[in-house]
């Protein structure tokens, strides 16, 4: 049996690989990791925040059986964290405003049923910025409460990196996954555009939401997006060139082409963050079957000032109604929703065509680049509500590729600093290997990054 | 061609409209689902069903049934999550696939139900294929009246009150959109909507006669209040997302997808072999297809963009059936009559020009033939294997020396 410690905090001791191997031995059991959850969550959930609300063992265990786990369960009793704009058939989906305090959808989102067929278990709602934009919500970053813990998925980065749960699903729009990734010194992933279905989700911007997650060891993300993501001749697309094709899996010792891209926010990036992305950059270069090449501006803002188009208009268009309920919607929001509503049809049918251009123009950018490195954010977390620097993960996004955040450690005042790990789109296997392979040539911890006992009480950590 | 700036749907969709953004109804609706309280909706469907139940006397309800997707899931949650005692029926539009028969004998075993089918003769329903295409421009008039009538005339006839379909007629159909009120049981809803010509009228095209169309013929409104009945949608209280209900029947109880004609996706009308022809005619009518309602949805769920969704259409709606061939076998139309005829019902939407059709090359694994009339082949020629001489010597020696 294990120890009483080892008991205390099991998800940022085991990787769900080894977890459920610990299961298999009958040294751990479902119950354990539950009652892990449930005591890291009272411990810390009062103090940072992370979780809206939580489900009892018994719900937790009626929500998965209900959705009836499939013969083989690559997530057999593994607990995670849902962020509260996808539906479940239990507990309300609030979506982060008061105006839908208290709803309950009934139904799960379908990448929820996903996980929960692959045997996970519900442990609770994590809290999101209002409709998953960027309102700042009440969850505080563990490193420092001074900052913000980065938005939208702001409590499913937190509960990860708390160790309240071993995984936790989050969307982006934006960088709502990379940003509080980095922030909070986890591993994040938004898959490509098109890999897990969105079905019983909130909406704000059709081309550019994507589901993504967020997990403590960086070799459980393999796992966690084959559990989630379509697959089969039902979905064309990712039956060609993610099951079928593509170049992955890689031969053992073949060249791996790795390309540098600064853009146009690394004059502005903190020094700290581009001399630990230089050191990595400098391994990788060492390493003899690694190439790695400077990709060259290619976008400069003008992807940003499309997706800023694009994502207001969305807003304006799909919150009308909540929009009429001024007082129960923050100014952000606000704002955001009048910017859109004076974005003519035509502006914004112009920029859905540019964003069409650029995601087609991208395959001949990176046509012989396997893996792209680039700043997950430019700063560490900023003080809470202070301006933040554009998103460079924002790009990712709009070009629907897939991309993740690789914790690589401390800045000076011991916030954490993250690179961004990014793949031609569909190409999201390709990349994980890439990740294995960086991890056995340890220029990549497997492990987030330790929460020191920066910032919070010594009594909770 | 004006299309949805969401997903694939073009203005030559039946009833669609567009919003000020250009959205498409079915899009709109797909979002609505998002803030319904499905978890009332479904409380409400349990008292509903629980009445039902204490009020039922043989059978609770009536499961209109194909054995296809929807109707399996309806059987599962009848059964399995309401505790309902349903009586199963098929209108059978003879056109059976292999897939199909199997699904559908899978459901009733799954299940334990009790079934009733209506099997019109194979006379019958190749003068109907063949005169539908003149009257409505489709192959299908006798299933979409058939489906229509004939388990509410087993309802009436039997005295079951309710009847309980599937799909809701917001989901994807975009006539109509969850925030619109509307009547929750319409007895005409199919004629109105697919099949669109009563048995009279068909009569009186002289392709049958009106006794031979008796179980095409939905009860009149008096018979209809009189017996009580009415019937509901699954899909107006649960939320339905056809696609994991697909998995879920998949891998709970077998029920098993197959190769599509003028789709990509496996599950949709799998039991009928002539789903691609009908879909083919639809490219012609509408200049869009099957694929490009699958598209559609694939694109409102994030699983691809809509100009990947646009190129994929683009090329599976053209394709023309391999069952197009016993479609003119069965109405003794040529090419030529057959691709004039469906011009006539082009919608004013469409230029002429964007109908391409191409010649199909995907292989696919189900015949083109209904799996009875593959049954009758088999059979019908071949000798009694038992009088094969190797047989014939197992046969006696195991008869007289066992």
């Amino acid at each position: 049996m294990m120890n009483e410690t080892s008991l205390v905090d099991l998800f940022r001791t085991y990787t769900i690989k080894q977890l459920i191997s610990l299961i298999d031995q009958s040294q751990l059991s479902e119950r354990d990791l539950f009652d892990c959850c449930e005591h890291r969550f009272e411990t810390f959930n009062p103090y940072l925040k992370a979780f809206k609300c939580v489900f009892t063992k018994y719900e937790a265990t009626h929500i998965r059986d209900g959705s009836f786990p499939l013969a083989n369960q690559p997530l057999r009793s593994i607990p995670f964290g849902i962020k509260d704009v996808f539906n479940t058939c239990l507990k309300p989906t609030e979506m982060g405003s008061i105006i839908w305090e208290g709803f309950e959808a009934g139904n799960n989102a379908r990448c929820v049923d996903s996980l929960l067929r692959s045997g996970a278990i519900p442990f609770g709602k994590t809290v999101t910025a209002e409709f998953a934009v960027h309102a700042l919500n009440e969850t505080l970053n563990p490193y420092d409460p001074a900052r913000t813990p980065g938005t939208s998925s702001s409590g499913s980065a937190v509960a990860v990196a708390a160790g309240i749960v071993p995984f936790s699903i989050g969307t982006q729009t934006a960088a709502s996954i990379i940003r509080p990734a980095s922030f909070c010194g986890v591993w994040g992933m938004k898959p490509s555009f098109g890999l897990i279905p969105r079905t019983g989700s909130l909406k704000t911007t059709d081309t550019l939401d994507t589901i993504g997650f967020f997990s403590y060891f960086g070799s459980d993300l393999r796992r966690i997006l084959s559990s989630m993501r379509v697959k089969g001749p039902n979905y064309p697309y990712v039956y060609r060139y993610v099951d079928k094709a593509g170049p992955y899996p890689k031969p053992h010792g073949s060249l791996w082409k790795v390309g540098f891209f600064k853009s146009c926010f690394w004059e502005i990036a903190q020094p700290a963050i581009k001399r630990a992305i230089e050191k990595v950059v400098a391994q990788l270069q060492a390493i003899p079957n690694i190439e790695i090449e400077v990709v060259p501006d290619f976008c400069g803002t003008n992807i940003h000032e499309l997706h800023e188009l694009i994502y207001a208009k969305c807003l304006s268009y799909y919150f009308t109604q909540e929009s009429l309920s001024e007082d129960r919607v923050s100014s952000l929001m606000l704002e955001a929703i009048k910017r859109g509503s004076e974005i003519s049809v035509n502006d914004f049918q112009a920029a859905l065509d540019s964003q069409s251009t650029y995601v087609e123009k991208c395959h001949d950018t990176f046509d012989d680049i396997d893996v792209i490195i680039s700043l997950s954010t430019s700063t560490v977390a900023p003080i809470r509500n202070q301006t933040e620097s554009p998103d460079p993960s924002l790009i990712w996004t709009f070009l629907g590729m897939p991309s993740l955040n690789v914790p690589i450690g401390f800045s000076d005042e011991g916030l954490p600093i993250s690179l961004q790990l990014s793949a031609r789109k569909y190409n999201d296997y390709l990349l994980l290997q890439f990740l294995d392979h960086a991890l056995s040539l340890e220029i990549f911890r497997n492990q987030s990054i330790e929460l020191p006992t920066i910032g919070i009480p010594v009594s909770l950590t | 061609m004006k299309y949805c700036k969401r997903c694939c749907i073009p203005a030559s969709q039946e009833d669609v409209s567009f919003d000020e953004l250009g959205i498409c109804t079915a899009c709109r609706t797909s979002e609505q689902k998002m803030h319904i309280s499905w978890k009332s909706k479904s409380q409400e469907l349990g008292q509903i069903l629980s009445k039902t139940k204490a009020d039922a006397a043989s059978y609770d309800c009536i499961l209109p049934i194909s054995g296809g997707k929807d109707s399996f899931f309806q059987a599962h949650v009848l059964t399995k999550v309401y505790g309902l005692r349903p009586l199963a029926v098929t209108f059978s539009h003879n056109w059976f696939s292999e897939t199909g028969f199997y699904n559908l004998q899978l459901c009733l075993k799954s299940f334990s139900l009790d079934h009733i089918q209506f099997t019109p003769s194979r006379d019958l329903v190749n003068r109907l294929a063949r005169q539908s295409l003149f009257e409505i421009g489709d192959a299908c008039w006798h299933c979409h009246a058939g489906v229509g009538a004939f388990p509410l005339k087993i309802a009436v006839a039997f005295g079951i009150k309710l009847l309980i379909w599937g799909e809701s007629i917001c989901e994807s159909s975009g006539r109509t959109t969850y925030n619109d009120s509307r009547e929750s049981f319409d007895k005409d809803y199919f004629t109105r909507v697919s099949a669109k010509k009563t048995p009279q009228q068909m009569a009186d095209s002289g392709c049958a006669s009106l006794d031979e169309l008796s179980m095409f013929t939905v009860p009149s409104s008096l018979e209809i209040d009189n017996s009580g009945v009415w019937g509901l949608h699954l899909g107006d209280y649960i939320f339905w997302d056809e696609e994991r209900q697909t998995e879920f029947i998949k891998s709970e109880y077998g029920w098993r997808e197959t190769d599509m004609e003028s789709a990509y996706k496996g599950f949709k009308s799998a039991e009928c072999i002539m789903a691609g022809v009908h879909d083919y005619m639809c490219y012609q009518k509408r200049g869009f297809s099957r694929a490009s309602l699958q598209a559609a949805v694939d694109v409102r769920n994030g699983l691809m963009t809509r100009k990947e969704g646009l190129d994929l259409a683009s090329r599976i709606d053209a394709e023309i059936p391999y069952a197009l061939e016993y479609y003119k076998q069965l109405t003794g139309l040529t090419d030529e009559e057959f691709h004039e005829e469906i011009k006539r019902h082009r919608s004013p939407f469409v230029d002429p020009g964007v109908i391409r059709p191409v010649s199909k090359t995907r292989t696919t694994s189900e015949s083109s033939q209904p799996f009875v009339e593959q049954i009758l082949d088999r059979y019908k020629n071949s000798s009694d294997s038992r009088l094969q001489s190797a047989d014939l010597d197992r046969l006696n020696s195991e008869l007289w020396w066992s």
